[in-house]
């Protein structure tokens, strides 16, 4: 009984060419694009869960009360109070990253930006594996270093790098205590380096009390440990010690297993993603595969008059239905395990591109095998049922007198179908449309500031401290018009401080606040509303003169802000300008409120402090010689590393770039299906028309006229596409440019720019059939029949 | 052997009945061979599908071996078809994918017939018929007469105790024609009861019962030797 199946199986395949080859590489694709998204999508959600005590862990977050902005960051003595107080929690570790700075061995020496203090018990919580060194109690001595293997190769290539010398920022020596493989790319956490808390504490206390939150800190609870008691308790250890957190914050205790997946945690070090965007690509992938399947169940259902003959025999000869139903579902398992085969290759051959795309490291595993076997059997399933049992239900008699009505049985299914399948597609070309825009617009949008043509490095070391000597050499080379310093990259301010002033109204007012040289303004070309810039000239501008924003002014609602007297960051002294507005945060932001201060002492930014400098544009290999021999004068055992600050700010806008991308690709992949659909669809439509068509030239109908009945139903199916895709996509963009404090508006344009895209290349897929059946001679349409 | 009492058929639209067949009272006994003939239209073949059970009927009593028909689900009709019935049609209706090896097969392997038994049912069928040469030849590879013949092969090899042939001829030449005609004749010699539609008085006259068909009644029913 199988090899009758399969045998008709196969050769029905093989006399059905077309019909096979459109089934077989639509759901070839469908099942290659839903693949891909489900390795990505298990990926993100699996994030962190090789650690053995996952169920166990969790990052103490702190809300704003009345808001919802919720930090990761927490006071510096948390940690020990809650691991010594709470009898519940095994374990606590904290950790904060360091700013990006020189580490050397010999003569090899690099920037690195993943390295974090961590606690001892870090080690202990999360299972990271070791290679080499003190696996078992590593950083115990304040200078002990735990490097990743990366690092270790990097610096000391095939030596032993246990108790070798790491030097620091050319400061202070490390060594390495132990090797740790590096840490998997689905873990939150990726360090390269981890060091102690002992040094930072000994050069700044106060990032170690109970009033500055700097530090992310996780603990391990005991097994069935009640989660909201602890949090209870957390939160009147934090009250008892800083009475001023009861009035700001709410304690929550995030699951580890949350962390990757919680967007929109601020001051976290995580690598995070966004479960909104999981579920977008998770239902992204079910709609191609749903497209895919529809033009399954299309193309099968109109082909059904070709297999009704061959119902009606075998129910003649004693077939049951049930069998005929076997029959068919085996057969699209056929067509599916074929399309399968091709999908295996495909995901074979696009998986590097793909992990180069995305960052991970995906392969066909044994996971990947799973996850396969089930979307072959819900293809299989959900496509193959409907055609298998309307074409089983035939009736026998009806099927073997040719009766079964050709041309006029009305397919609603079948539209609807259609409908949805270009739907989907409309609203898939509206969405890439619209975040193209919008990331159009957030390039080319006027930040305030001149991004174009400035370079920055790191002020480090003897150059920051002979800053003023450093500044009038570089502006001897013909290429640079300005040059400043600044306390940190102007995209990152650090700082924020409480603000008092005369007069106060309002209390507890925090503004961000950032130091510069006098020059900043205007080598960022950045224009003043009132009053003046910092100058030389008023030596008493060092201590005591502030520059506020437009958006800080607002935000303190001054009336007349310049001569006014305010009090921050440890500084008291007077308002003496007003520069305009500037975005230096991504356009997903409202422009903060700043308070720019003179930089006072060159030393205190070695750290994170830059020297930015404006340039002509020639020749700046030339430039970055120059620069670079300077650098090697004041700082010989430092590596010099530069950045361009339009590069800084495009890099703001990474993730939008590839969702433009993913998008594009999705809305070409779902339009090439879909119409891969259609012209399978066109093919029976116009051979079940033949005759009508034949009758209608014979009456004398023009070729014209005879294509456009025959595209008609499409016509209407493509409109009816658009008065669903466009609602949808109206919602899901407007919720979308929500994310962005600065948006486009969304235009009526691009609705019917896509809507007519989708038509036209709907129309185009039908033409060929339509054209041909509309040329074909009239008496041969009517003998065939 | 089949009792059709008061049968009809109608195709219901929106607005109109339109009826195929009206007051149709007949029995068919073991060992018949009747010819239904009629006008295009008159229901013959609907007739003869209702007899076969390839097609409801509207309204009416059918007894097939004494068993209430009208009241039968699915599966019993279809263990009919599977035991008792062998379809001849005017189009031959093989399947076009199987060779005609396997398109004699189908039927046993519906009826679940062991491999062994199988392929020496096959073997049998296909040296009676004198189409062991063909056995691996596909439907369309064959002339109209041999595509028929293997149609008859397929009929028989469930050895069915009737045959419902629906204008066996038709698509045929007279001489492929006669041989089919006396090929039935001598299945009902055998004892195989055999029920063909024609519109041909020479081949209805190779049955003893004649049954007349116009607008969905029976007109006149004629009986010969």
């Amino acid at each position: 009984m199988f090899m009758n199946f399969l045998k008709t199986a196969i050769r029905n395949i093989i006399r059905n060419r077309v019909y096979s080859i459109i089934n077989i590489a639509g759901l070839a694709i469908g099942i290659t694009c839903t693949a891909l998204i489900l390795m990505w999508v298990n990926d993100e959600v699996n994030f962190d869960s090789f650690h053995q005590n996952k169920d166990r862990i969790y990052r103490i977050l702190l809300q704003r009360k009345g808001t919802d902005e919720i930090m990761a960051i927490t006071p510096g003595l948390l940690a020990d109070a809650v691991k010594k107080q709470i009898p519940e929690v095994t374990y606590t570790a904290r950790i904060i990253q360091n700013h990006r700075n020189p580490y050397k061995y010999n003569d090899k020496a690099f920037y690195e930006g993943q390295t974090f203090c961590v606690d001892p018990d870090f080690f202990k919580m999360f299972s990271f594996q070791f290679l080499s060194g003190n696996a078992e109690n590593p950083l115990v001595n304040p200078n002990d270093l735990v490097i990743s293997e990366t690092i270790a190769r990097k610096y000391f290539g095939n030596e032993n790098p246990i108790g070798k010398n790491l030097t620091w920022n050319n400061r202070s020596n490390y060594h390495v205590c132990a090797v740790m493989k590096d840490m998997p790319v689905n873990s939150h956490l990726q360090m390269q380096i981890a060091e102690t808390h002992t040094l930072a504490e000994r050069f700044w206390q106060g990032g170690y009390n109970w009033s500055n939150f700097v530090h992310e800190t996780y603990i391990q609870v005991k097994e069935n440990s009640f989660v909201p008691d602890i949090e209870k308790k957390i939160e009147s250890i934090l009250n008892q010690n800083n009475p001023i957190t009861d009035r700001f914050y709410y304690v929550h205790l995030q699951p580890l297993g949350d962390i990757h997946l919680d967007a929109g945690i601020t001051h976290s070090t995580a690598l995070t993603g966004d479960r909104k965007y999981v579920n977008i690509f998770l239902l992204i992938g079910f709609g191609i595969l749903f497209i895919a399947c529809i033009n399954f169940i299309n193309c099968a259902t109109a082909n059904s008059m070709s297999r009704a003959q061959e119902v009606g025999i075998r129910k003649a000869v004693g077939a049951q239905r049930s069998k005929l139903i076997m029959q068919f579902i085996g057969e699209f398992a056929l067509l599916t395990c074929c399309a399968s085969l091709l999908a295996v290759l495909a995901i074979n051959l696009i998986v590097p591109a793909f992990n180069h795309f995305t960052g991970k490291v995906l392969s066909l595993d044994v996971h990947f095998f799973t996850f396969f076997s089930v979307i072959i059997l819900f293809t299989t399933l959900f496509a193959g049922s409907y055609p298998a049992f309307y074409i089983s239900a035939f009736s026998p008699g009806e099927a073997l007198k040719n009766k079964l009505n050709r041309t006029n049985k009305r397919a609603p299914l079948q539209s609807a179908l259609v409908v949805f399948q270009f739907a989907i597609s409309i609203l898939l070309i509206i969405c890439t449309l619209i975040i193209n825009s919008q990331l159009t617009f957030m390039q080319h949008k006027k930040l305030g500031f001149d991004k174009d043509n400035i370079l920055y490095f790191p002020a480090k070391g003897q150059l920051a401290e002979k800053y003023d000597i450093v500044k009038s050499r570089l502006l001897e080379y013909p290429g640079i018009s300005n040059v400043t310093m600044q306390q940190s990259v102007p995209t990152t301010t650090i700082n924020g401080s409480w603000v008092s002033w005369e007069g106060q109204t309002k209390q507890d007012l925090v503004v961000r606040n950032t130091e510069v040289t006098p020059d900043y303004f205007a080598t960022m070309n950045i224009g003043l509303a009132e009053g003046r810039c910092f100058s030389e000239e008023f030596t008493t501008d060092k201590e005591s003169a502030f520059i506020l924003n437009q958006a800080a002014v607002d935000y303190l609602e001054f009336e007349n802000p310049v001569g006014k007297k305010i009090r921050t960051a440890g500084r008291s002294g007077e308002i003496v300008g007003v520069v305009e507005n500037s975005h230096f945060k991504s356009l997903h932001h409202t422009i903060e409120p700043l308070i720019f201060m003179q930089l006072d002492d060159y030393k205190s930014i070695d750290l994170f402090g830059v020297v930015l400098v404006k340039f002509s544009g020639q020749d700046v290999p030339q430039l970055l010689d120059n620069i670079k021999k300077i650098w090697q004068e004041y700082n010989p055992n430092l590596p010099f590393e530069y950045h361009f600050l339009d590069q800084t700010i495009e890099r703001q806008y990474g993730f939008e770039k590839r969702l433009s991308a993913i998008f594009t690709w999705f809305s070409v992949v779902s339009i090439f299906i879909s119409c891969l659909g259609l012209f399978g669809l066109a093919t029976f439509i116009v051979k079940s028309r033949t005759k009508e068509i034949g009758i209608r030239k014979v009456l004398g109908s023009t070729i014209s006229r005879i294509i456009v009945l025959l595209s008609q139903r499409f016509v209407i199916w493509v409109l009816f596409a658009n008065l669903i895709a466009w609602p949808a996509a109206f919602f899901a963009m407007h919720k979308w440019l929500e994310n962005f404090a600065y948006r486009i508006d969304i235009d009526l344009w691009v609705f019917i720019l896509a809507g007519a895209l989708a038509l036209m290349i709907a129309l185009l897929t039908i033409s060929w059939q339509a054209i041909r059946a509309a040329r074909a001679n009239p008496v041969e349409a009517l003998r065939y029949e | 052997m089949i009792k059709l009492v008061d049968v009809e058929k109608y195709y219901a639209n929106k607005f109109i009945k339109t009826w195929v067949l009206r007051n149709i009272n007949l029995t068919i006994h073991e060992g018949d061979f009747v010819s239904i003939m009629g006008p295009s239209g008159a229901g013959k073949s609907t007739l003869l599908h209702i007899i076969g059970m390839l097609d409801d009927m509207s309204g009416g009593e059918y007894y097939f071996m004494d068993e209430p028909v009208h009241k039968l689900n699915e599966k019993k009709r279809t263990a009919f078809h599977q035991q008792y019935i062998g379809f001849v049609f005017q189009a031959y209706h093989l399947i076009d994918e199987l060779t005609v090896y396997e398109n004699l097969e189908t039927p046993l392997l519906y009826k679940k017939v062991k491999t062994a038994e199988r392929k020496s049912m096959i073997a049998d069928m296909l040296d009676r018929f004198n189409i062991v040469a063909k056995k691996d030849l596909f439907p369309n590879q064959l002339s109209g007469g041999q595509q028929q013949l293997v149609a008859v092969a397929r009929a028989l090899i469930i050895n069915p105790k009737i045959i419902l042939a629906d204008e066996p001829t038709g698509n045929l030449n007279s001489k492929q024609g006669l041989e089919i005609m006396e090929m039935l004749k001598q299945l009902n010699k055998e004892g195989t009861t055999i029920i063909q539609v024609t519109h041909d008085e020479n081949k209805a006259a190779f049955g003893n019962r004649i049954i007349h068909l116009a607008d969905g009644y029976v007109e006149k029913e004629e009986q010969h030797g």
